[in-house]
């Protein structure tokens, strides 16, 4: 593509290599984003095709367009593809090419470990999705609770695909987690104390802390599952002293900080845009970084707020009632924050600031809807319904979805040189927007007039056909928004206005580089003394970003992150063979990748 | 005066009150929706729905106050030319302390109530309150009624005005046991190992419906192929039909011989009718006869109860009084004669996943019953019967 081909012209050598080359050896922190967005971008239409298929199934009562089966791989491949295909990848999209830009480095602290979490991201999704071509794809939920999940219950491979992928996608993400904290720790421009940090990097930060300690509590969750049905063991198995709800337990433990993972960086997008296109600071800088800190803290203390059908008696119930409600209050106190960024401010209504807009109001919606879950009593009524799947789609299409089309209409220029079309961008907008709306709208009075979740059909008695044919409709508006934001994407990178540096007239430090940045970004780093550097000391900032060059030595490229990455997937893809030493062979290769790497000269 | 006193004020804010009501009854509809959760039958979803709406009047207002806010916003602060470059404010600690303190005290007037509901929904049920045992199974409801001695499935009944006990627990997978009409939902899990004697544990859900009707619900846990079709029905009547309907779901009594209600809880190891059965339902007639004689040397009763007969198998749902039950396999298909045909020879056709084994394919390790379909006919007429 045009940005990647910029890239390599740069490349003052003789020999140039192949693109294909080029971005299997890249240990470059904006390539690697590159290749992270384009993929989740990718996996965002299959698990679009996957929303869409359920959804005309569901569309009439008692249809029979899809069976029961293959509608039970359909809702479990899309949660799964959403969350862990394509939610945290384009985070980490976004991480990998904006926050060293925005913190004034050259690249992150583990440039190959970088890669290594790229490759085994696609790798193991790859795999995951190799299941629908045996028909046998992974079908108990992206929550997959026991027992259904055992051996037992669930006789095939789909189970297998299921725990094997995530536990090799889950590998990946803690390391990547590793490298941003360590990247963000000690890869500071001089003078840039945490505190004058962009927004963007802090909700990076946490959100990689979060990631550190909650995929482990899912590792672990795996483990059981997979010992249950590869070596007999009987966690989950009441008759044996084992219980299912463990499972629930371990999962949500995971689950819930999982959700601040997909959220707080669409929150730090909207913290970057908000402040740009309204031309004032943040409102409340030190409170946003706290509450989110504290959102990601809280966030530990609310899971079973998934579980009050479960029978956990009145106390639990009364106490994750509480915390559940309690966590509301910094999430609200952000709201708060970007509307006064954005009073008394000169607003200009982008694309990019069209989105994160619609953004703060549709994830508020969504925000309401989950206070409404924690009153306990009536999640009774609520849970497993329809309401439900309302409420996270209202707030992870709402605040992580439309941040990130924000962020993307933000940050195309820094990243491709070029502006995207306008017009074409208020298109997508609104038809995105009315999409989101008419699906998931309909969705609160489905579920509470009692149609439950992750049915393949439901029964004309019901008299809900009416309601659930309006949000298939929206479901086809939404898919025309996105192929209109694709459309444009694509366009515009040949067709688009050339961007300059800083088209928008931002503030922080990644405008302070070419568009897009040359393979080192900064000629010289400079020291920054404000946190709006190009805000309030352009000059200098932008005098030394592209002035003299220092001396610096960029990490070199390597082979070996993508190779250790087939290992590290093999080794989880070849338990299928049910041979006792398959798996032993991928460690054998992933073990002769690092040796290889520790040893290859930097 | 203000304007709210005057006799015009007050017709106003009647009117005014009014027309939030029809508008928010429009906006919830009727019971044309079976299963709406927004008609209750019983103080427990009542007691749910007053949690629900304080819940939600007090997050409406604060949406309605942010969508405001952002209307302003949007309207006042577009840049305009000529507009001076804005006052580059960086924050107001009293703002931040107050939509802080604000909507803290706002969880504080949703939270109370609500603990409170969560504690009195999960009292102990009374002491004559009726007992019944449910138990979720891949994919159809058993329902014991241990004092009673009745063992149904899909369909059971209930008197208004007496408190109700739900013991539940499931056979296989986690379910989820919810009748939207009559209040919240709970899991049915898998039964742990027990001591000797000891009841295993379970879920609970105690209410008291207070009017009569057929409710219907379905399973709310995620639990395998079919559990989009696990449908059930309450049947709240009044007490003296309930213990008539009692009754007929037992064995009648041997001539001479013990009430029904001494008789062995249907389905244990050990019951068995004492005296010739004898079958009180409609008037049999050759075909119908001959479909009971089928059923009964067939295949089926290894999993299948019927009382007033032979048939003591509990692997799959009792049939007892079949016919009374609005739908064939839990909401597979409506109750008729050629649906039960349909069900007995090719089931998967139905309701993909169930374990019920068709004449020509088997399922679940049961092998395929090879009925003609002569004798499906016959077997069909004979359920159909059992009204």
């Amino acid at each position: 593509m045009a940005t990647i081909e910029a890239h390599a012209a740069q490349v003052p050598s003789a020999r140039r290599k192949s693109l294909l080359w080029d971005l299997l050896t890249t240990v470059d922190h904006k390539k690697i984003g590159i290749l992270y967005g384009v993929t989740a971008l990718v996996f965002l239409v299959l698990g679009g095709l996957e929303a869409l298929l359920m959804r005309i199934q569901l569309s009439r009562p008692e249809n029979d367009f899809i069976s029961a089966d293959f509608y039970n791989q359909l809702f479990t491949m899309h949660g799964t593809t959403m969350v862990f295909m394509v939610g945290m990848p384009i985070a980490v999209a976004f991480f990998n090419f904006i926050v060293p830009l925005q913190i004034g480095a050259r690249d992150v602290a583990f440039p190959r470990l970088n890669a290594l979490s790229y490759w085994i991201f696609l790798f193991g999704s790859l795999f995951m999705n190799a299941s629908f071509l045996i028909g046998q794809a992974p079908n108990g939920g992206w929550f997959g609770y026991a027992n259904l999940t055992s051996k037992q219950f669930s006789p095939g491979l789909n189970i297998d695909f299921w725990v094997l992928g995530l536990q090799a996608l889950g590998i990946a993400s803690i390391m990547g987690g590793v490298n941003f904290i360590a990247t963000i720790i000690n890869l500071r421009a001089p003078g840039m104390r945490l505190m004058r940090m962009p927004l963007f990097t802090w909700m990076a930060f946490v959100t990689s802390f979060i990631i550190i300690t909650a995929l482990p509590v899912f590792a672990v969750a795996l483990f059981l599952v997979t010992f249950d049905r590869f070596w007999g063991t009987l966690f989950f198995t009441t008759m044996a002293g084992g219980d299912p709800i463990l499972w629930q337990h371990l999962f949500w433990l995971f689950g819930h900080p999982e959700v601040y993972i997909l959220i707080l960086p669409a929150f730090g997008i909207l913290s970057e845009v908000i402040p740009t296109f309204s031309r004032k600071p943040l409102f409340g800088y030190a409170v946003m970084v706290y509450s989110g800190a504290l959102i990601g803290l809280i966030g530990w203390g609310v899971w079973a707020h998934h579980m009050f059908a479960t029978g956990m008696g009145p106390v639990a119930d009364s106490y994750f009632t509480i915390s559940t409600m309690i966590i509301a209050i910094p999430t609200g106190v952000k709201i708060f924050n970007w509307i006064a960024t954005m009073w008394g401010g000169s607003i200009r209504f982008t694309t990019a600031m069209l989105f994160a807009v619609a953004s703060v109001v549709t994830f508020t919606m969504g925000g309401v809807s989950g206070v409404m879950h924690a009153t306990s009593p009536h999640n009774l009524q609520q849970t497993d319904t329809y309401f439900v799947v309302a409420h996270f789609h209202y707030v992870l299409l709402g605040g992580l979805v439309l941040g990130v089309f924000a962020g993307l209409y933000h940050w195309y220029p820094k990243i491709t040189g070029r502006l995207m079309s306008e017009s074409l961008g208020k298109w997508s907008f609104w038809t995105y927007l009315a999409g989101l709306h008419l699906t998931f709208l309909p969705m609160h009075w489905i579920g509470l007039l009692g149609m439950p979740r992750r049915v393949f059909t439901y029964s004309s008695e019901l008299n809900l056909a009416g309601l659930n044919m309006a949000a298939t409709a929206g479901g086809v508006l939404s898919a025309i928004g996105v192929l209109l934001i694709f459309i444009n994407v694509a366009r515009s990178l040949r067709k688009g206005e050339v961007a300059g540096r800083n088209p928008w007239g931002a503030a922080t430090l990644e405008w302070a580089t070419e568009s897009p940045p040359v393979e080192h970004n900064f000629q010289c780093i400079p020291t920054v003394h404000s946190r709006e550097p190009l805000w309030l000391e352009r000059e200098r900032v932008e005098d030394t970003a592209f002035g003299e060059r220092e001396s610096f030595h960029m990490p070199p490229s390597s082979y070996w992150p993508v190779l250790t990455a087939v290992g590290v997937v093999a080794t989880f893809a070849l338990f299928l063979t049910q041979v006792w030493w398959m798996p032993l062979v991928g460690v054998a290769w992933t073990g002769l990748g690092i040796i290889n790497w520790a040893y290859e000269p930097v | 005066m203000s304007p709210t006193t005057t006799s015009r004020g007050r017709a106003a804010r009647a009117f005014a009150l009014a027309a939030v009501l029809a508008t928010a009854t429009a906006c919830v509809g009727g019971t044309e929706y079976t299963q709406t959760t927004f008609h209750p039958v019983s103080e427990y979803g009542s007691l749910l729905n007053r949690v629900f709406y304080n819940t939600f009047a007090w997050t409406m207002a604060i949406l309605v106050v942010v969508l405001a806010l952002v209307a302003v916003v949007v309207v006042r602060f577009r840049e305009r030319p000529g507009r001076s470059h804005p006052r580059q404010i960086h924050g107001n600690t009293a703002l931040e302390i107050a939509w802080t303190l604000i909507p803290a005290v706002i969880v504080t007037f949703i939270a109370v109530p609500t603990v409170q509901a969560v504690f009195s929904t999960q009292r102990t049920p009374v002491a004559d309150a009726l007992e019944i045992e449910v138990i979720g199974h891949q994919w159809w409801w058993e329902f014991r009624y241990p004092a009673q001695g009745v063992l149904t499935a899909n369909q059971f009944h209930i008197p208004i005005g007496r408190e109700i006990h739900l013991r539940l627990t499931s056979a296989d997978v986690i379910h989820s046991f919810w009748l939207p009409r009559i209040g919240g939902k709970r899991d049915v899990m898998p039964q742990p190992r027990t001591a000797e004697g000891e009841r295993p544990r379970a879920n609970h859900l105690v209410f008291v419906v207070d009017s009569t009707g057929r409710f219907r619900g379905q399973c709310a846990e995620f639990c395998g192929e079919a559990h989009g079709i696990m449908a059930l029905y309450a049947v709240a009547v009044q007490p003296a039909e309930f213990d008539a309907w009692v009754t007929s779901m037992l064995d009648a009594p041997a001539p001479g011989g013990a009430p029904p209600g001494a008789a062995a809880p249907a389905g244990s190891a050990a019951a068995a009718p004492a005296a010739p059965v004898q079958d009180t339902t409609v008037q049999p007639s050759s075909l119908e006869e001959q479909g009971r004689q089928l059923f009964l040397t067939s295949s089926c009763i290894a999993c299948h109860t019927v009382a007033n007969t032979t048939a003591r198998g509990v692997l799959g749902p009792s049939l007892t009084r079949l016919a009374s039950r609005p739908t064939v396999g839990a909401g597979a298909a409506p109750m008729t004669a050629e649906n039960l045909e349909r069900w007995i020879r090719d089931p998967q056709s139905l309701k993909a996943g169930t374990i019920m084994p068709g004449t020509t394919t088997g399922a679940g390790g049961v092998p395929p019953t090879g009925l003609t379909d002569e004798q499906i006919r016959a077997i069909a007429a004979w359920l159909y019967s059992l009204k």
